[in-house]
């Protein structure tokens, strides 16, 4: 037998790819200080009916409430295994809403600034193959 | 995390009422009972030479604080409905809840039975403690009268083993035994279907009994983990219970990926196949040309056409770039009489020639069969012996 | 310019003699008897399985209905029985092991790794499925999982009992295998696991070409519900 496999290579995730897509977030816990002032926009969220509706919302991501003296802080878990913590000190229940759908809506991934001729970005090989000056019309025709 | 929990510790159950009632939402002040919400984690003492074990519930008949009364209760409590994970409590845990929605799982597949799939044999809380003096976990204290995911791993093992040769023999009819054997492997090694459970979001249960009688934590936020350690003692104190029973973390985690596909059987075959399919074999890529490799191309190759009855193969230069130069280019292409079996190209003879029988062999063992229906069922004769 | 011309012909002269060369070598001296290095062997003299069948009586008989061979496996595997239709080719390479002639008349050990598999799953099925338990709190979906492990289902279709069915149904001395070691006896050299190795590749082979369905059908009444392979 001379073909031989070579170990140590793992199959690649693709999330999506088949019929299951795992949502990234997993987690959001909300931090609130009960006396502090820069709270009270969160104490507002907390306290309107708001939250309900976006957990019936996303059933897949579990909310955590909690209380701790300091600035109000809303952190996300993701599925690769960081967190994404963002202040929410002085905002109104809107604008924590909004920074609720940024957490949720994340990839987890930290931010890239990607370059411009980055358009695609895939596992698989070009189709087209490489180009080979050996191959195909070798005498060029003007 | 554990900071923003154990700091949490503090908080009475007060002032603000929330309007809140999901079941994905968690209200931290559910459960907390002031009397020992001044422990936090940073308070517990974790000097390395205190080996004292932690107190033993059924030999505290002489030392009877209500400090260990209390503790007693919750370990009794915790035990309980570890070992009958109840529906009711398993509802509640927000941690298997999102789970189960996360994995779109059946409605038939009860919360109950995912943490059962989370419970490791290994993670039994005995009813006796060991003692000091012989630190050892009996093999009687892992009766098999319970539910943990022991069985269920087995069969899923099976059921997933045999999927994932299925499936790449379905593909690749003619994939070589050695290459086989890493392909299979690259797909549901423990590793990999240890970083699948992770990325569903699953934590495992590091904390010690203690520490979560401690924190005082409700028992439903255990069930949510998964549990594989046997959290008697802490990790840190110094002391470590080697057991055949305790594995290691990535196993804790392959585990609950196979049991869930066993369980999952258990409601519906398809739904189990399906689910092999999403998130371990055709959700995932694998490239199988990057897994052979040929000692000897050339000679495997002539004993192949031997075999198949083709003409001898014979190697020869198609085009050539250089030769006296010092970055040459030879492209060499093998034939096997008026056919072309392979192409390759390197910077010797040698290189190129070697080149073209990996790829002509290449093209023989990665053959895939059209999906037509009409067409035969291929079947390997053998990988070819040198 | 001469010297241009010359080299040509040169080359030209040099194509023409590796030829012939190659014309040359087709004749060979096949040697019979003691092994001798470097001589090739007469494939009639290692063509032989160890009880003394040759494998080229074999191939001459497929698709012949008088054939002693592939009826006496048709007979003792109930093929006809489960409605599997099996043609002779996929039988002789599932009774022919990988050290035969150097793997060059197609073996099976593919088959033999998708019937392995294939029986792990439904042994441990009927382990799982035929558990009489007294107490039913730990059963899901009537299926008690907590038997899987113990010695008892680890016994369902292991190797020594395959090989004990294959035995007791004579088909052992029709596999085409070769000894490791001549001088040994056939259980040293492991003729119980390439026994049972046969069964694995029938299933194989069935499930290959004739569906799940029938391979289940076959492998419940044939292997599970038989006393020698279940015990």
């Amino acid at each position: 037998m001379v073909v031989k496999g070579i170990t140590n290579r793992f199959s690649i995730a693709r999330n999506g790819y088949g019929e299951s897509f795992i949502h990234p977030c997993r987690k959001i816990i909300i931090q609130y200080c009960n006396w502090g002032g820069s709270s009270q926009g969160i104490r507002d969220f907390l306290v309107s009916e708001r939250l309900n509706g976006i957990a019936s919302r996303h059933k897949q991501i579990e909310f955590e409430v909690i209380k701790k003296s300091g600035h109000p802080v809303i952190t996300g878990f993701y599925n690769n295994g960081r967190n994404k913590p963002i202040c929410v000190r002085n905002m109104d229940p809107i604008e924590i809403n909004k920074k609720l759908e940024i957490l949720m809506n994340s990839s987890g991934d930290i931010l890239r600034r990607w370059t411009k001729n980055d358009n695609v970005r895939s596992l698989n090989k070009s189709v087209r193959g490489i180009w080979s000056p050996f191959h195909g019309n070798t005498t060029p025709s003007l | 995390m554990l900071k923003l929990y154990g700091a949490a510790a503090p908080m009475r159950s007060q002032l603000l009422k929330l309007a809140i009632s999901r079941s994905n939402v968690w209200r931290y002040q559910r459960s907390i009972k002031t009397s020992y919400s001044f422990y936090s984690t940073e308070t517990v003492p974790t000097t390395p030479t205190s080996h004292t074990v932690s107190p033993i519930p059924l030999s505290i008949g002489e030392i009877q604080t209500p400090q260990l009364l209390e503790y007693k209760n919750y370990y009794q409590n915790l035990q309980q409905t570890l070992r009958d994970l109840p529906n009711e409590v398993c509802d509640q845990s927000t941690a298997l809840v999102t789970l189960h929605k996360r994995l779109g799982l059946p409605k038939e597949f009860t919360t109950a039975l995912l943490s059962r799939c989370l419970t490791c044999r290994s993670s039994n809380l005995p009813t006796t403690l060991p003692s000091t003096q012989n630190i050892k976990l009996h093999k009687k204290n892992y009766s098999n009268q319970q539910r943990d995911n022991y069985g269920l791993n087995i069969f899923g093992k099976n059921l997933l083993t045999f999927q994932t040769v299925k499936y790449l023999l379905d593909k690749y009819p003619r994939l070589p035994t050695p290459v086989l054997n890493v392909a299979v492997n690259a797909y549901i090694s423990d590793e990999v279907l240890a970083s699948i459970v992770k990325s569903w979001g699953v934590e495992s249960e590091t904390q010690s009994v203690m520490e979560r009688f401690l924190r005082n934590e409700p028992a439903d936020v255990t069930l949510g983990k998964l549990r594989y350690f046997n959290n008697l003692k802490r990790i840190s104190d110094g002391v470590e219970c080697i057991s055949k029973l305790n594995f290691s973390e990535t196993a804790a985690y392959s585990l609950v990926i196979r049991s869930v596909i066993a369980t999952l059987w258990t409601i519906d075959e398809k739904l189990a196949t399906r689910f092999i399919d999403d998130h371990i074999l055709v959700g995932r890529k694998l490239d199988i040309a990057r897994l052979f490799e040929f000692e000897q191309p050339t000679r495997e190759l002539a004993r192949l056409c031997e075999r198949e009855n083709l003409k001898r193969p014979v190697s020869r230069l198609m085009a050539e770039s250089g030769r006296l130069s010092k970055s040459p280019v030879f492209i060499v292409g093998v034939f096997s009489g008026e056919e072309k079996l392979g192409e390759g190209f390197g910077a010797s003879l040698k290189e190129a020639k070697a080149k073209a029988a990996s790829d002509a062999l290449m093209k023989w063992y990665c053959y895939q069969p059209t999906k037509d229906p009409n067409q035969k069922t291929v079947i390997d004769p053998g990988t070819v012996i040198v | 310019m001469l010297s241009n011309q010359l080299g040509r012909s040169l080359i030209g002269i040099n194509k023409s003699c590796l030829s012939q060369r190659n014309s040359l070598r087709f004749i060979t001296y096949l040697h019979s008897g003691d092994r001798v290095r470097g001589i090739k062997r007469d494939p009639t003299s290692y063509m032989i399985n160890p009880y003394g069948l040759t494998y080229e009586t074999v191939q001459k008989e497929k698709g012949l209905a008088t054939s002693e061979f592939f009826s006496k496996i048709r007979n003792q595997l109930p093929l006809k029985k489960y409605n599997i239709a099996v043609d002779d080719n996929l039988l002789l390479q599932c009774f022919t092991h990988k050290s035969f002639a150097h793997g060059k008349v197609p073996y099976n050990e593919k088959l033999f790794i998708m019937g392995s598999h294939f029986l792990k799953v439904q042994a441990s099925l009927y382990s799982i499925q035929n558990d009489n338990v007294k107490d039913k709190d730990f059963l899901i979906n009537g299926l008690n999982f907590n038997t899987l492990g113990s010695n008892k289902s680890k016994q369902i279709l292991s190797e020594c009992n395959l090989a004990q069915l294959m035995e007791s149904l004579a088909l052992n001395k029709l596999i085409f295998w070769k000894k490791r070691n001549v001088n040994e006896s056939n259980d040293f050299n492991g003729e119980p696991k390439i026994a049972s190795s046969v069964l694995n590749s029938v299933v194989g082979a069935i499930l290959l070409t004739n569906g799940v369905e029938k391979t289940t059908l076959f492998v419940t009444n044939f292997l599970l519900k038989n006393k020698k392979a279940n015990i």
